[in-house]
């Protein structure tokens, strides 16, 4: 009975988004929602009923009988559990965040794409792994485009990529089927970590086919632009979805397949560089500099659900870092910083979301001061900018540090200074955002904005305790994956509810927390002994002695927000920043001028177009029948 | 007596001590420039009245992000401050030095939220600049102390203190000293002294953060810089100059420090922020890489 | 002027405060001045504030905004224009804060006594707790006036801003009667969002005109 749990995580949802084409806006919402609370009440009890499989076979023609295997493992439902907790709260969120006015349709195709990750997490085999990877990218293509004309460029810039990433993987899938004979993961990984020594080339082609199709996932360079298109132009309460859980398949494949090879190998076959295979060194260096472009990028930026999707691409770049360390420190570190920017990244989606919501803007000039009338938004994405710049005494530090910690080990110093780069540009553009946004002077134009609705507000605050708690206790994370470790082949980490051990010493977050906090007491005695204050207007600051209001500058024009960054713009113009972009524009100007002669043959109805069809079918038939 | 309120009690007493230090560190700081001035020069203890003063003034504040951000920010640095070990003693009995550069922008976070809440303009013009140069100091730092980091295999401040207490000749300076230049390079932009004093170019933008801080926001504001001092120059003592025996010769060797800091400042010009950057970049920065080269390879 | 009530009630609440006369040395030892340099005054200040005569010594220092400051100094002539900027920059200082005039200026009007844009008497518009004659006065003038200023605020005279504001309408009316000749020389700001419209009517407001 339990293993058909399996099945029905992956199955239902689909069915019922299909179904839900037909259904009211308003009902899908409610239905999205309810569904998720079921499913993560079902994937939350998979954990205590132990190892469990379902098995499902048929026949391929050609191929012989295809086994299809769905399954939990340690790892597939730690990241399971994760996605669905937080695609609950991000329901919820959607729940208000729907109303007449903003609502979109896209809560069935959503539906759909959330069976697909469930089925990504579970499959134990590749046919599984690849139907729910296909069917996941052509969702989120639909729900990127929403009907508008400039969302579905994007959307298609993503799908182009992720296209890419998906046929490498076929050709991947598709070799490793000829060397093992068999679909499933497992087999495969061992298969490959045996043919490093001995078919090395072999094994490499497949490796990086593989990677190909994870890092064009994980928007790891060089696919590292379509985040910021991809997450300003979606929906803005799926944006955090985006952000937080769809920018992480790719590190789970990255988990899944290329780091256990590596793990299972010999040290020693491969040549290696600081005490790391060369392909994670070089994947290390990849990640590093994603960061640094992710960083440098999310300085200049004005639009801020563009300026956080650098962000995003900044902080996988450090997750890439961490797995490409090859230590059980660094996988920690790597899963430890996946949830920590779920949570943190869907907070400041979340409440980038609900200023769009009260205020229909997105370009961040045009915002300012909605801290004094947007509390709960503003604490939301306060902490969340602490987390993602890595201060404790939130979660984004223990990460952080793991991380470090990770690369001191193998005392890979060069990749940990671009890190640290990042890490202090980090603060210039969350504060950026900060400031921007929520503080300086209230524009009168949002003078009367309220506060974001109840169920928005709830998921805002949830996210701010789990923040918090694993700011606070990283041990209620990090104690998760010494089974993940142990059962990947490698050593568990040493970690208490309190503290962590890293390679160079140990540190107790709790007590970091709690000298901050009486620190802090300190500060507040001094502030209240102080002498009285007294609260002025906004408006009422040093101006030389001037009056704004006659020089006809009123609070609006007062703010500075626009080109923030504008003295220092000139220290990055040597960075060839835009050169991948170039390069793909040029291919896509290059498909899109082969696809217009395709079109012209075969669409004008003549002789030559039937020609071609025909030539088509026959090149098809000769394939499948050779 | 409970351990934890003892612990609690202790460490209250290094928050009021910090700021102490800092504060007569500002006062002799003021003595010394007024004298490379040929000037007398205010009492030494002339910081502790004025901070008391603010203290006793009335103030104003603009909303309550302003409050929090004013108490973040002091609250951030007096954490950081419990991690530096005085005198080779670490009163938590941890003194990582990544917690130590990550909890101090906690106080810097705090400040520039604060002051930007303030909603003027040269205020937050003040903090894009300490965070731009921020950007350029740290890679150079971060670069040195990892030099140390894997030397040592160890990020605690107070192994590094020990390993050089057997005298003048065991310290980094000689070790590292590619390494010391290029943090002496970035000490002075951390606290902010010319050519690095960007943030706060009264003549520019009206004293930066400080422009609507009044009464006892600047009060704090002061405290802030005190403390600062306290950390910064406690951290490049346990780094390169040996930390120290006794609480003597540990206060000794920071003012040293900070004193070096003072006569650069006294003589020079500022910087704009653009080549206030590249000049670290290239000058700090190269010896920084320099000294990590060598000790990756050959250290 | 009941300045003399004024000063007792100040002495009265003084004693009652034990810790008064401590506070008094703070403030005394701790001037920060905002020099407000609108006439030729200000040519003073750079000797009394560097190396001749060292003024801070005496604990004193420039500071940039009035938010920071605890004195004001008008340092020479005040035309009915910086007037405006006078007030607004005194009503930024927090309390306690004092004023000092420097030269004639502002105590008659001095050589401009009959100039059309000048002003008189500017204890008219905002008290003053010290005024310096002489034209200009020279540093040593000014050190002396200090030194008398502080001796006043430890004696608990100089309350003058007490004096602002309980006889705040006479000063306003004072203030009014010259302001109301000026006016600003741009359109001021009228704020187009006064009626406080919705998101909607926002959207259609920026659609059809952008007068913001």
């Amino acid at each position: 009975m339990t293993s058909n749990m399996l099945p029905f995580i992956v199955i239902a949802p689909v069915l019922l988004g299909l179904l839900m084409l037909s259904m009211p806006k308003r009902l899908n919402w409610w239905i999205f929602f309810l569904l998720n609370i079921v499913l993560a009440g079902v994937i939350f009890t998979l954990k205590s009923k132990g190892a469990m499989s379902f098995t499902f076979q048929w026949t391929l023609f050609g191929t012989g009988k295809v086994v299809q295997k769905l399954g939990v493992t340690p790892l597939g439902w730690f990241f399971l559990a994760i996605s669905s907790a937080a695609t609950l709260l991000f329901s919820m969120f959607s729940l208000d965040f729907n109303d007449k006015k903003h609502s979109t349709a896209i809560a069935p195709l959503w539906l759909m794409l959330v069976g697909a990750t469930n089925g990504i997490f579970l499959s134990q085999d590749w046919i599984s792994f690849f139907i729910s990877w296909e069917l996941m990218s052509w969702t989120s293509l639909f729900i990127i485009g929403h009907g508008k004309t400039s969302s579905f460029k994007a959307g298609i810039y993503y799908y182009a990529l992720s296209f890419f990433g998906t046929m490498a993987m076929m050709a991947g899938i598709w070799l490793l089927f000829h060397r093992t004979g068999s679909w499933e993961i497992s087999s495969g990984v061992l298969k490959t970590a045996q043919d490093l020594s001995s078919h090395r080339g072999f094994a490499l082609t497949v490796l990086s086919l593989f990677t190909v199709a994870f890092l064009a996932k994980s928007a790891l360079f060089p696919f590292h632009m379509w985040p910021q298109m991809a997450h300003a132009e979606a929906p803005d309460d799926f944006s955090a979805y985006l952000s937080g859980i769809m920018i992480k398949y790719g590190v789970y494949g990255l988990l899944l397949f290329i780091v256990p090879v590596f793990a299972l190998t010999p040290r020693g076959t491969i040549k290696s560089i600081s005490g790391v295979p060369w392909p994670m060194y070089i994947l290390a260096v990849m990640s590093a500099l994603t960061s640094v472009i992710g960083t440098v990028m999310a300085i200049f930026t004005n639009d801020m659900k563009k300026l956080m999707a650098w962000s995003t691409v900044a902080n996988v770049g450090y997750i890439g870092v961490g797995l490409a360390t090859g230590t059980s420190l660094g996988y920690a570190a790597a899963m430890f910083h996946t949830v920590n920017h779920m949570m943190f990244k869907g907070g400041i989606f979340a409440s980038l979301a609900a200023v769009k919501y009260r205020t229909g803007e997105r370009e961040m000039h045009r915002l300012g001061g909605l801290a004094y009338v947007m509390p709960i938004t503003f604490f939301t994405f306060l902490l969340g900018i602490i987390a993602a710049a890595g201060i404790p005494p939130l979660s984004g530090f223990n990460s952080k540090w793991m991380i470090f910690q990770a690369l001191f080990e193998k005392k890979m110093v060069f990749v940990a200074t671009a890190l640290f780069f990042a890490s202090t540009g980090a603060f210039l553009y969350l504060f950026r955002g900060l400031h921007t946004i929520f503080l300086g002077q209230l524009s009168p134009r949002f003078r009367n904005v309220k506060e974001a609705p109840p169920l928005m507000s709830l998921s805002m605050i949830v996210l701010m305790i789990l923040m918090l708690a694993a700011g606070i206790f990283p041990g209620l994370v990090t104690g998760r994956f010494n089974d993940i470790l142990v059962a990947a082949g490698l050593n568990p980490i040493k970690t208490t509810l309190y503290s962590m051990t890293g390679s160079t010493t140990s540190i107790n977050s709790t007590l970091v927390a709690s000298v901050f906090a009486l620190a802090v007491g300190v500060v507040f005695f001094l502030f209240v002994i102080g002498g009285r204050k007294r609260r002025v207007k906004m408006m009422d600051n040093y101006t030389c002695g001037e009056d704004p209001l006659d020089w006809n500058v009123g609070p609006d024009r007062y703010h500075y927000g626009y080109d923030f960054y504008q003295p220092i713009k000139g220290l990055f113009s040597w960075m060839p920043l835009g050169v991948v972009e170039k390069g793909y524009n040029a291919l896509g100007r290059f498909m899109e001028r082969l696809g217009n002669l395709v079109t012209s043959i075969s669409a004008d109805g003549t002789r030559l177009g039937w020609s071609f069809v025909l030539g088509v079918i026959l090149i098809i038939v000769i394939g499948v029948v050779k | 007596m409970n351990a934890y309120a003892l612990l609690g009690i202790k460490l209250i007493g290094v928050s009021f001590g910090s700021m102490a230090v800092g504060l007569l560190f500002m006062g002799l700081g003021r003595k010394v420039t007024a004298r490379i001035q040929r000037r007398m020069g205010p009492p030494f203890y002339q910081s502790f009245i004025d901070v008391i003063k603010c203290f006793t003034k009335t103030s104003i504040t603009h909303n309550f992000v302003m409050d929090l951000g004013i108490i973040m920010a002091l609250g951030g640095l007096i954490a950081t401050a419990f991690f530096i070990p005085f005198a080779n003693f670490s009163i938590l009995g941890s003194s990582s030095v990544v917690i130590v550069l990550y909890l101090m922008s906690i106080g810097y976070l705090g400040m520039a939220m604060g002051v930007s809440a303030s909603g003027n303009p040269n205020a937050t013009i003040g903090i894009s600049r300490a965070l731009a140069l921020m950007m350029g100091y740290e890679i150079p730092f971060v670069m040195v102390i990892m030099a140390m980091l894997i030397t040592y295999n160890s990020s605690d401040l107070l192994t590094y203190a020990v390993a050089q207490s057997n005298g003048i000749g065991s310290w980094h300076i000689w070790k590292y000293p590619l390494g010391f230049i290029a943090v002496e390079i970035a000490f002075q932009a951390m606290v902010g002294e010319a050519p690095y004093d960007h943030m706060i170019a009264p003549a520019e933008i009206a004293s930066g953060p400080m422009v609507e801080l009044s009464g006892k926001y600047l009060g704090i504001g002061f405290l802030l810089h005190a403390v600062q001092l306290y950390v910064e120059t406690g951290l490049i003592v346990n780094l390169f100059l040996g930390g120290a025996s006794s609480w003597y010769v540990m206060l000794v060797k920071m003012f040293a420090v900070y004193f070096t800091t003072l006569s650069i400042n006294a003589v020079m010009a500022r910087y704009r922020i653009e080549q206030g950057i590249r000049h670290l970049w290239i000058w700090a920065g190269s010896f920084g890489l320099l000294q990590l080269i060598y000790t990756r390879i050959w250290g | 002027m009941e300045m003399d009530n004024l000063y007792l009630a100040n002495l009265r609440e003084e004693k009652q405060n034990m810790w008064g006369g401590l506070v008094n040395y703070f403030r005394k030892r701790s001037m920060w001045m905002l020099y407000y340099c609108t006439g030729c005054g200000a040519i003073e200040l750079p000797p009394t504030m560097t190396s001749r005569y060292d003024m801070e010594r005496l604990g004193m220092g420039p500071m940039a905004t009035p938010r920071q400051a605890d004195l004001l100094l008008i340092t020479g002539y005040l035309s009915v224009k910086t007037l405006k900027r006078v007030i607004w920059s005194y009503e930024q200082m927090q309390e306690p804060k004092y004023v000092v005039g420097f030269g004639s200026c502002p105590i008659n009007g001095g050589i401009y006594w009959d100039a059309y844009p000048v002003i008189n008497h500017l204890e008219a518009f905002i008290p003053v707790d010290m005024s310096i004659a002489g034209c200009m006065p020279r540093p040593q003038a000014i050190i002396d006036a200090f030194e008398k200023l502080m001796g006043e605020i430890q004696e608990g005279k100089a309350i003058g801003y007490k004096r602002y504001e309980k006889h705040y309408d006479w000063y306003k009316k004072n203030q009014d009667a010259v302001l109301g000749r000026t006016e600003a020389v741009l359109k001021p700001w009228n704020d187009p969002f006064a009626s406080n419209p919705s998101v909607d009517e926002l959207m259609a407001l920026e659609k059809g005109e952008s007068n913001v």
